[in-house]
């Protein structure tokens, strides 16, 4: 449901809930103002009646008649309703005494005093009882409805305006709302009006105190999914173009296995086939290794890594190539089985780090050399003979699909940054130690931790 | 036709010289560009096939030197830099074609074939010579209409005599055409075998000797 929606209804219920629960009170008001005017009357006629009419009469007189009152409508009868008045007074043996018209059928009660509401001849009726000192009873009553009139004309007078009012007043509501309601259409129609790849942050200087942490909010989406888009689209353009060479390779290739004439040529040309094809192969998991990392998110939970299985599936991974390039691998462990680089993360990441570590090394060492793994209480180490990498290399180690000029071995050239990848996702950093010496080292530590 | 390739992956380079040798083209591959600048000394090449980015120079620095130096053989230029602006420096820079990758090794045979034709001033697929007709494309010779059937080799010979057909080519260039560096041969004296062939499938005039220098087109019509 909409806000606009959902304001004016609150509004249109409420405006008049408030308005009845006025009108409520209001009418009690009324009526007990009413009430209070009235009630005093009836005491000030059942005393005057007292006052000025029993002492004059004799206690065994027969019931009198007053003299009548004019009639409702003639001339001279002002507005009033004697009809709805009436007076008795009674002996103290209960005899009516003296009455007006309406006054004889008011019920005798012996020893009421003050108000009661009685019915009479199915009419209601407000009746003051007064003991005369002595011994009469004078009762002084007032139709209700009168009083009822009175407060509903009262009360009438008052709902009358605001009736004809209620419905500018909704108009009114219903304009603010709208109005208030502004700087999100405003903002709705900015953001429907945008090119769908249009990701530059909404300028918040315009927008109300209440939406400005949604527009902030917002535009901080707006900046991670531009950059991660940027970082996909860097990321495809590179597969794309990466993927150029080893397509080639293979299409011309199997140009070659479709035009051999001997079966020798055909065997040779197959066996090109199948380095082509692990050079894609290669490159595509590579690919999706480094894509998997990036897309992994950092301060995932993780749980403590454990080496050893870890290290023996690198081992076994790099061991093809190791044989073919007759590197002899080994790894080192701490002294006195203490453990090696404890960490909290991924395990099948981590693999995926030393894997790339170990076979970069046995794919860049000289054939027949040694690559050493050294699984360090405080860092993981890589050595493998070759270097001193000059400045130029060292900078150029890491950039996507770099490739050492020259190489025989077909890398992606992403192993680098897929372990800096991964590394950083787990607070670590890759320092490479290639100085003077025969050795290159690629070191794995925590970030911050040692010096170089 | 005898072709440089310069190609720095391994397993491209070696499938593309070996395609192209299949397709009876004398190929020679090289890694770099300053090997494959001494070989252009010392071969007549007919094209280049040029990958950009290579070790110790970019492709298009080699190329610049050598348009500069005045080379003028046909360089088609094969790259995964798909770039239009990239194509555009290619193009200026001296490429005659401007190939992506991946491509088929019919498709670059099929481009340096255009180059060479247009290089040699003809725009026909079919190569006239009077009763003979040579279309490079399908590798088929016909003589007064009959088709002839010749090796690859006795082609590259054929060939190369109709690229120049006012030329007079000697035996050296010839085998230089016929024969990459990656060959055992040339065994002495197997042009002599091809040409000798050629004289017996078509026409005894069809090629011509010039004692001491070499050999040329012969006769375009049937010797009587």
């Amino acid at each position: 449901m909409s806000l606009q929606r959902r304001l004016m209804i609150y509004l249109l219920v409420c405006a008049p809930l408030v308005w009845g629960v006025a009108l409520l009170v209001s009418v009690d008001r009324s009526r007990h103002q009413v009430n209070e005017l009235y009630d005093t009357e009836l005491i000030r006629l059942a005393r005057q009646v007292q006052a000025t009419l029993i002492a004059s009469l004799p206690l065994d007189v027969t019931t009198q008649e007053m003299a009548p009152l004019p009639r409702p409508g003639e001339p001279h009868s002002g507005e009033s309703d004697v009809q709805d008045l009436a007076l008795a007074v009674w002996d103290t043996q209960g005899r009516l005494l003296m009455s007006d018209r309406e006054g004889v059928s008011l019920p005798y009660r012996q020893s009421a005093v003050g108000f009661a509401d009685q019915t009479v001849d199915g009419r209601g009726w407000r009746i003051y009882y007064l003991q005369a000192p002595s011994g009469q009873l004078v009762a002084a009553g007032q139709a209700a409805y009168e009083r009822d009139e009175l407060v509903l004309a009262l009360v009438g007078s008052q709902i009358v305006p605001w009736l004809l009012v209620l419905p500018v007043l909704l108009l009114a509501m219903g304009w603010a709302v709208r109005r208030a309601l502004a700087p999100i259409h405003e903002l709705t129609s900015d953001l429907q009006a945008r090119d769908g790849s249009d990701l530059a942050p909404v300028p918040d200087l315009r927008a109300p105190a209440e939406l400005r942490p949604l527009v902030g909010a917002m535009n901080g989406l707006f900046t991670r999914i531009d950059s991660l888009l940027t970082r996909e689209r860097r990321f495809t353009a590179d597969a794309a173009h990466e993927l150029r060479t080893p397509l080639a390779v293979l299409r011309a290739q199997w140009d070659v296995v479709k035009r051999s004439g001997s079966d020798a040529e055909r065997a040779a040309a197959q066996s090109q086939m199948d380095a082509g094809l692990a050079r894609m192969d290669r490159l595509v998991m590579q690919m999706l290794a480094l894509s998997r990392a990036e897309s992994a998110t950092p301060g995932s939970p993780g749980t403590e890594i454990v080496w050893a299985p870890i290290v023996e599936q690198v081992m076994g991974d790099c061991l093809d190539l190791a044989d073919r390039r007759r590197i002899e691998l080994a790894c080192e462990w701490p002294a006195s089985m203490r453990p090696a680089l404890p960490l909290i993360g991924n395990s099948h990441l981590m693999t995926v780090l030393l894997r790339n570590l170990v076979d970069n090394a046995a794919r860049y060492a000289p054939e027949g050399s040694r690559v050493t793994l050294r699984m360090g209480v405080e860092q993981i180490e890589v050595e493998n003979a070759g270097g001193p990498l000059s400045a130029e290399q060292l900078a150029s180690l890491g950039q996507r699909f770099h490739r050492p000029p020259g190489q025989v071995e077909g890398g992606s050239g992403l192993g680098v940054s897929i372990v800096q990848h991964i590394a950083a996702l787990h607070g670590l950093e890759v320092v490479y130690d290639a100085g003077a010496g025969e050795s290159v080292r690629a070191l794995v530590r925590f970030q911050g931790g040692g010096s170089r | 036709m005898r072709l440089l390739i310069v190609e720095d992956e391994i397993l491209l380079g070696q499938a593309l010289a070996a395609g192209l040798r299949q397709l009876g083209h004398a190929t020679d591959w090289f890694t770099n560009g300053s090997d494959a600048d001494g070989a252009l000394a010392a071969a007549p090449y007919d094209a280049v096939v040029l990958d950009l980015g290579l070790p110790g120079g970019d492709g298009m620095v080699w190329l610049r030197r050598w348009r500069d130096r005045g080379v003028k053989l046909p360089v088609v230029v094969l790259t995964a830099r798909d770039g239009i602006d990239q194509r555009i420096t290619g193009l200026d820079a001296g490429a005659d074609d401007y190939l992506l990758k991946p491509i088929t090794i019919d498709e670059l045979a099929a481009r340096l074939r255009a180059l060479l034709r247009r290089a040699s001033g003809r725009s026909q697929p079919t190569w006239q010579h009077g009763s003979l007709e040579y279309e490079p494309a399908a590798k088929l010779v016909r003589w007064k209409g009959q088709t002839v059937d010749l090796t690859a080799r006795e082609l590259a010979v054929l060939e190369a005599l109709l690229l120049e057909p006012q030329r007079v080519l000697s035996k050296a260039l010839l085998r230089e055409k016929l024969y990459d560096w990656s060959d055992t041969e040339p065994e002495g004296n197997s042009l002599e075998v091809h040409i000798h062939h050629l004289r017996r499938k078509i026409d005894p005039g069809i090629v011509r000797t010039v004692r001491g220098v070499g050999y040329a087109l012969g006769a375009s019509e049937p010797q009587p």
